[in-house]
């Protein structure tokens, strides 16, 4: 486990370990077993989805919560008992590049944990309608760009605001704006809503998702260097009093 | 079988060594895209028969379109007049009769051009009757003389038929199944005019007439329309009486009548995960909840083991997730279909109809099965078989295919409508076996829920507790269907002269199709005209 820094071993034993942690799961988990019910087709047809539709939904679904949480979780919106902030970080012996990494790293296989969790039930929703398992499994790949990307702008915003007010009305308007204001852009900047990747993952292998995928994690490389800076700042501040 | 006849043949052409067809339509006279009569003669080989009789059609672009299939048996030498209801698409080249045993191909003809026609007027008259100068006033109607042998031997080929006129019949020549069709044609919407020829009545109180008359006098003829002249038209016409004409357009004016809405648009999209099967998904993904909560606790420790045990859960519940929603999928496999069962007002009858489509998850193995009586056949020409047999099958490529077909079925279900001081009583006897549930009473534009109806049920109904049936909650398994339902009780001209109906879902095999042993759709929608006591 040499690969992952003791920054992101630390926030996700308190993700994974702690009873917050785990029962945050447990309702992504059953949210998303209920939406898989409510898809099944009832015997008398009672839902009028097709299986397209209901592909879509369990993806897009899919991306909404990952992001939400990853991002929620990065920026102490949903804070887990233990978990250190990027303040309580910046007073201890890690190094700003140490901290910064370690934030992307967690934000990163937070995601991927997820997006592997919810594997089996969105295998399971779409293939009843014969939805194929590799555009499920595909799927995750931009899940995951997307919510590492947010997380580490997350983890950013919980060092910035302070207020906790502050941070989830900036952090809900942030996820407004990637969700909603994306789709509103002019082509080809609209190739990066998320929306349109998961329906060119569905529509089949589209190079303009791989650009967006490349684009998110450039995004997320940006979110670290910033990290660093703030680190770097609340250093000097702290030395500077 | 249909029906199958060994009486002598005509045989004319076109013929081969065993096969000649007596008649294709009404004297080639046919509506594309609805059912049609065929006769055919077969000539059993020395060896004796055993096989089917096909007609392949084709479609309306030369494509191959649906095969119509019965099974013929025959001793060495015996010769069988054979009928087979198909639907034909192209009428310059309408398709192919094939005769096949096990051994194959036995014999082929090539049926002959047929004429379309939007409506058909069949005459069994062996006098002109006058009536062509009114017909050709109508667009695409034509009117076509036959002989008694080319009526059909079941009740659907009728469906391109405005009316039936019928003037000379020698009972002699005419089969039970014959005598059938008609009497349920007219239950089904038949239009039919009766006429002495000359002075001669026996065919008017014949076996074959004599019940559609009797039951007409008794106000039960369904959704059919039954008349008849007093005077001869072919006497008429020799004396050239001008009020003929006039009187021959009254009635086909009157014999128009509009076809009911398809259920094509009611079918549900797909068959459904039975709910034992959404039972056991629901523990699966408890299952697999639980699991994940045990695995993070080892996760958390970010040690290999750890990740190694969530990549091997993900793993297993993935295979899992696939192996469950294969078999939720075998669960669907099968018919979406809407079923309603029409009781025929003034008969014991009731006109079953069925739209089904075979879902796109189909499984190896099925197949699509109904009662002899429903004749099935797709909406779109597409190459499949059906073969009416004992029971009628469906073979071929299917999946997707909305499949469409009637019946006339006995109504295991009758009931009477009181108006009373407070509201209404009605009374029900059921004797399907069955309960219906939910049901509800619809008078006059407006409905009401009623407890579940069981073998009998006396049920008072509140005047204050009726409601537009859009605004009924709970409509059962299928609404679409039951707006259908409601639709077709206010917009039919002879439905809505009932008192009240009773409409509720029931679940009798009988009254659909199969898909291997399963009934489908599992619930009927069954309409009872409630009369008075």
């Amino acid at each position: 486990m040499s690969v992952i820094n003791a920054v992101a071993r630390g926030d996700l034993r308190m993700r994974l370990g702690t009873p917050r942690g785990i029962w945050t799961q447990t309702v992504l988990l059953a949210a998303f077993g209920a939406l898989v019910l409510l898809t099944l087709p009832a015997e008398a047809g009672a839902y009028g989805l097709r299986d397209a539709e209901v592909l879509s939904l369990l993806l897009v679904a899919q991306m909404l919560a990952v992001t939400y949480l990853a991002s929620a979780v990065a920026s102490s919106e949903l804070g887990m008992e233990g978990e250190k902030g990027i303040a309580d970080l910046a007073v201890s012996g890690f190094s700003a590049h140490e901290i910064a990494l370690g934030k992307w790293q967690s934000g990163a296989l937070y995601a991927l944990y997820l997006v592997a969790i919810l594997l089996p039930l969105i295998v399971l929703g779409a293939t009843v309608r014969g939805g194929a398992t590799a555009t499920v499994a595909l799927a995750g790949v931009p899940t995951a760009a997307l919510a590492a990307a947010a997380a580490v702008w997350g983890a950013w915003l919980g060092g910035r605001v302070a207020s906790e007010f502050a941070r989830s009305a900036v952090h809900w308007a942030g996820l407004g704006a990637l969700f909603a204001g994306t789709g509103a852009l002019p082509e080809p900047l609209r190739a990066a809503s998320p929306i349109r990747m998961m329906q060119g993952v569905i529509e089949g292998p589209h190079p303009a998702v791989g650009v967006a995928c490349a684009v998110y994690l450039a995004v997320s490389f940006l979110g670290v260097r910033l990290i660093a800076r703030q680190v770097g700042a609340m250093r000097a501040q702290a030395r500077g009093a | 079988m249909l029906a199958a006849s060994g009486r002598a043949a005509p045989g004319h052409a076109p013929a081969g060594r065993f096969l000649s067809l007596a008649g294709a339509g009404f004297d080639a006279q046919v509506r594309l895209g609805a059912w049609a009569p065929v006769w055919v003669d077969v000539t059993a080989p020395a060896g004796g028969l055993d096989g089917t009789l096909r007609i392949e059609t084709a479609g309306p672009a030369g494509q191959a379109g649906p095969i119509f299939a019965v099974p013929v048996r025959a001793a060495p030498g015996a010769r069988l007049r054979v009928f087979v209801p198909a639907v034909f698409h192209d009428a310059r080249s309408p398709g192919t009769v094939t005769l096949r045993d096990g051994s194959g191909t036995v014999d082929t003809l090539v049926l002959p051009r047929l004429r379309p026609a939007d409506e058909i007027v069949v005459v069994l008259s062996a006098e002109p009757l006058g009536i062509e100068a009114a017909a050709a006033r109508f667009s695409g109607l034509a009117v076509v003389y036959v002989e008694q042998e080319a009526l059909p031997a079941a009740w659907q080929p009728y469906q391109a038929v405005r009316l039936l006129v019928i003037r000379d019949l020698d009972e002699r020549r005419v089969t039970d199944h014959q005598r059938r069709a008609i009497l349920e044609w007219a239950w089904s919407g038949g239009r039919l005019l009766a006429m002495p020829s000359g002075d001669d009545l026996r065919h008017i109180r014949g076996p074959t007439l004599g019940p559609v008359l009797a039951s007409a006098a008794e106000g039960g003829t369904g959704l059919g329309r039954v008349a008849v002249w007093q005077h001869d038209a072919a006497a008429l016409k020799e004396r050239g009486q001008p009020a003929l004409e006039q009187a021959w357009q009254r009635v086909l004016a009157e014999s128009t009548r509009p076809a009911p809405p398809g259920l094509d648009a009611t079918v549900p999209q797909d068959r459904g995960v039975p709910p034992q099967a959404h039972a056991a998904i629901a523990g699966v993904i408890l299952a697999y909840v639980l699991a994940v909560r045990a695995v993070s606790r080892l996760l958390a420790a970010v040690r290999p083991a750890g990740v190694m045990a969530a990549v091997l859960m993900v793993g297993l519940a993935t295979a899992g997730a696939l192996r469950v929603a294969a078999l939720a999928r075998e669960a669907t496999a099968g018919v979406a279909a809407s079923s309603v069962v029409e009781g025929l007002p003034g008969t014991s009858h009731a006109l079953l109809t069925v739209a089904a489509r075979p879902s796109r998850a189909q499984v190896q193995g099925g197949g699509v099965a109904a009662e002899p009586r429903l004749l099935l056949r797709p909406a779109v020409p597409v190459r499949v078989q059906i073969l009416h047999s004992e029971r009628t099958t469906v073979e071929g490529d299917m999946a997707g295919v909305l499949f469409t077909g009637a019946a006339i079925v006995p109504l295991p279900i009758t009931g009477t409508y009181t108006a009373t001081a407070g509201g209404a009583e009605i009374i029900v006897v059921n004797r399907t076996g069955q309960g219906l549930e939910p049901a509800w009473i619809y008078s006059a534009g407006m409905a009401q829920a009623i407890p579940r109806v069981g073998r009998e049920a006396r049920i008072a109904l509140d005047a204050r507790q009726w409601q537009a049936p859009a605004r009924l909650g709970r409509p059962g398994p299928n609404p679409a269907l039951m707006a259908w339902a409601f639709a077709r009780l206010e917009a039919d001209d002879i439905l809505r002269r009932e008192q009240a109906w009773l409409l509720g879902w029931m679940r009798d095999p009988a009254f659909g199709l199969r898909w291997g042993s399963r009934p489908e759709p599992p619930l009927q929608l069954v309409l009872v005209p409630l009369g008075a006591p």
